[in-house]
């Protein structure tokens, strides 16, 4: 009876130590684990301080972080881009929303270039026509009164009526009067 | 999001300016006053006569102008 006892928690004994090196073993390689996740995010980590700018942080990196890294120091980038006035920097850092807003905005100020300079060109067009119409407004007034004399010069008929002649006409015409004697002056 | 496709083209207008033929041709010469012309006129006529005369002479003006104005305008340098 006693030795049947004995046997029975002699076999209880190996089973449950069994079973303990079993558990020891399967939370021995958990640990492991757990320990090479710890390993690699400090690798990632360590990578991205080392080289912040690297495309690819760490094979180590989980995509996530290394996408968000990318996309942060990109951000990075094309701000100073943006502030710096670089196009091309701009175009390889920025996104494509920004891209566009500072093309938009980049076409508004050639634009407004474009108008302001227009405009300094008409007004400045504007002021030498009106020079120019100034200046023809005197010449016209002069010639008016060189008209008005060659025919008010000419003689008038018995019926009271003026006669330009050749010459008279000539005058009015302002052209250079003929030689007397005939054949044109020049 | 839509992300937009990246903007990538550049575009430069040039625009360039020509004086119209009809502005650059020489104006046809003013007619010349036959030899033993006469005009008789009365008080009106003289004044219609005086206001033709200067009329053209301030059309021809004009035209010059506006010629060298045109060709000054299109040698500019591109805007």
């Amino acid at each position: 009876m006693i030795r049947t006892i004995a046997s029975f928690g002699a076999t209880a004994t190996v089973i449950a130590l069994v079973g303990l090196g079993g558990i020891i073993a399967v939370q021995r390689d958990r640990l492991a684990d757990k320990q090479a996740m710890i390993d690699d995010q400090a690798a990632c980590v360590a990578s991205i301080r080392l080289a912040p700018r690297a495309d690819r942080p760490s094979v180590k990196c989980d995509l996530v972080v290394s996408t968000a890294v990318i996309r942060a120091q990109q951000s990075i980038d094309c701000d100073s881009a943006l502030a710096g006035g670089a196009v091309y920097r701009t175009a390889a850092s920025c996104s494509p929303m920004v891209k566009v807003v500072v093309a938009d905005r980049d076409t508004a100020r050639i634009e407004r270039d474009g108008l302001q300079a227009d405009l300094a060109r008409l007004r400045a067009d504007q002021a030498a026509a009106l020079n120019r119409a100034a200046k023809r407004a005197k010449t016209q007034a002069h010639k008016e009164t060189l008209a008005h004399a060659a025919l008010d010069d000419a003689p008038v008929d018995g019926a009271g009526l003026t006669v330009c002649s050749a010459d008279c006409l000539r005058q009015l015409a302002g052209e250079e009067p003929r030689a007397p004697g005939g054949g044109p002056t020049r | 999001m839509v992300q937009p496709a990246d903007p990538q083209v550049r575009v430069k207008v040039v625009e360039r300016l020509y004086c119209p033929a009809d502005l650059s041709a020489a104006p046809a010469p003013r007619p010349t006053v036959p030899e033993g012309a006469s005009v008789t006129v009365n008080a009106k006529g003289k004044a219609w006569l005086a206001a033709l005369s200067v009329w053209g002479d301030a059309l021809l003006d004009q035209i010059l102008d506006s010629q060298a104005a045109c060709a000054a305008a299109t040698s500019a340098p591109d805007r």
